[in-house]
């Protein structure tokens, strides 16, 4: 086994849709994913004509590129201004705008912003160059957050004096909670992100059926994962017990990767955070403790790390910025195309906003597959 | 510390740049908290500390150059036979329940 092609079975997924089909009531139903991976793959792999046209496959704030503020984009424009810095960077950040321009747009201007695959790269660039200070752009949900929090931890063992960390980790139960606060969401069931689970495992998603009456299914990323989970919370729509399952146990139990959290809670607090599109939710982001401050950018350079607008900041976005609808697309109440924007004057080659930047945001996916 | 097969990564490596691609991957040897992996022809050097118990030959999750977690061969399976188990009536008359 692979664990690839076996859950791309041709039959498989024929049956499943068909199963699908079958149990589907008539009424619109609205099924979120809050992962970016899950939104690309749903139309890479065609699923959306593989389900009745009644069940809506709506994609929340799953993209940790896109709901970085671009307050956090602004002020790493500003350290790669710094010709003692350098920049690494996660390649999908690149692209995201700022208030007025991207990494990307400055990078042959300043030639000290590199692409990195881990934060490990970063640590490896940092001993490379001892006389300069290496900055890693954290950005990511729980999937990330351990990887970045074991770098630190290496880097504390190394004793590097010149890698620092600039954090906007975000935490997804609580933009979940956030969003199912709206009474405009009209939300039938969440698909819950398979490797942010295989952190956090399925416990921290009991709130949402117990209080909100709302199912979730833990569900891969193969399309039989993304099928099969559909399947499961459909089960619990037609039946009326929501609950939490899991679709995908193969990694995903009950408790998640214990080591993992306790790297974690070992080398971050819990803070309120600032997202793209949404605004502040409480305890929704990941700083990084007092006794790693010496990794800590945003310390060493003095540069935000609430990014929250004030009004006066607000006032600078541009025109398009503003007429950008990202905050309705995230939380599920327009589709892409609702927006004036979009396909005119926001493309993929030109992103307007967030949604757009990364190949997993919803706009972009939607561009490129449903247009 | 630090394995020099991570140090002498070629370019071509480090140009994967999607961040949230986590991927099976087939562990081949561990050494001090670093493990070479494989998916198809693709080899590179991954942290492992994550994960404790890990054994030569498991497979696991890798997440921007860390294995997250472990994959269950045998709940590989069973999601597998739950699809091809469940009762199919073609024309949706009856539902499940
Ligand atoms: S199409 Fe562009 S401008 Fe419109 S919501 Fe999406 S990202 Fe924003």
């Amino acid at each position: 086994m692979r664990y690839i092609d076996e859950f791309r079975n041709k039959r498989l997924i024929k049956k499943i849709a068909e199963k699908i089909k079958s149990l589907a009531p008539m009424t619109t139903l609205n099924i979120m994913e809050v992962c970016g991976t899950h939104t690309q793959n749903f139309y890479r792999f065609g699923l959306d004509k593989l389900l009745p046209s009644n069940i809506k496959f709506i994609s929340g704030p799953g993209c940790p590129v896109c709901v970085s503020p671009s307050n956090y984009i602004d002020s790493a424009l500003q350290l790669a201004h710094n010709q003692n810095v350098i920049i690494t960077t996660f390649g999908d950040m690149l692209r995201v705008p700022g208030r007025e321009t991207s990494l990307e747009k400055i990078r042959s201007k300043t030639g000290n912003i590199r692409i990195v695959y881990s934060a490990l790269d970063a640590l490896i660039i940092a001993k490379q160059n001892p006389g300069k200070k290496v900055v890693f752009l954290a950005v990511g949900f729980e999937t990330t957050a351990p990887t970045i929090a074991q770098t630190i931890l290496l880097a504390e063992r190394e004793k590097l004096k010149n890698l620092y960390f600039y954090s906007s980790l975000r935490l997804i139960p609580a933009a979940m909670e956030f969003l199912l606060k709206d009474k405009r969401l009209k939300i039938s069931g969440f698909l819950c992100p398979g490797h942010v689970c295989a952190i956090i495992g399925t416990k921290p998603y009991e709130f949402i059926p117990k209080r909100y009456k709302i199912g979730c299914c833990v569900a891969g990323f193969e399309p039989l994962d993304i099928l099969e989970g559909i399947y499961f919370l459909l089960r619990q729509i037609v039946g009326n017990k929501p609950r939490v399952q899991n679709q995908y146990s193969r990694i995903v139990t009950k408790g998640g990767n214990l080591r993992a959290q306790r790297i974690i809670s070992r080398v971050f607090k819990i803070q309120d955070a600032y997202w793209r599109g949404l605004g502040k939710i409480r305890y929704s982001g990941l700083g990084i403790k007092r006794e790693f401050s010496q990794f800590d950018a945003a310390r060493h350079f003095s540069v935000s790390s609430q990014f929250s607008l004030s009004g006066r900041q607000r006032g600078v976005l541009s025109f398009q910025q503003k007429k950008c609808r990202c905050g309705e697309v995230l939380k599920g109440l327009i589709t892409p195309d609702k927006c004036a924007l979009f396909a005119r004057g926001c493309h993929p080659d030109n992103p307007l906003g967030p949604c757009m930047v990364s190949s997993e945001g919803t706009c972009s996916a939607y561009y490129k597959y449903r247009r | 510390m630090i394995p020099a097969s991570l140090w002498a990564r070629p370019r071509s490596q480090i140009l994967i740049n999607k961040m949230c691609l986590a991927i099976p991957m087939k562990i081949k040897s561990i050494k001090a908290g670093f493990a070479v992996a494989e998916a198809g022809r693709f080899r590179r050097t991954i942290n492992v500390q994550l994960l404790p118990s890990l054994k030569i030959g498991e497979f696991v999750i890798a997440h921007a150059g860390f294995a997250i977690q472990k994959i269950d061969p045998e709940k590989a399976k069973e999601s597998l036979r739950i699809i091809d188990e469940i009762p199919l009536e073609s024309n949706g008359r009856k539902g499940f329940f």
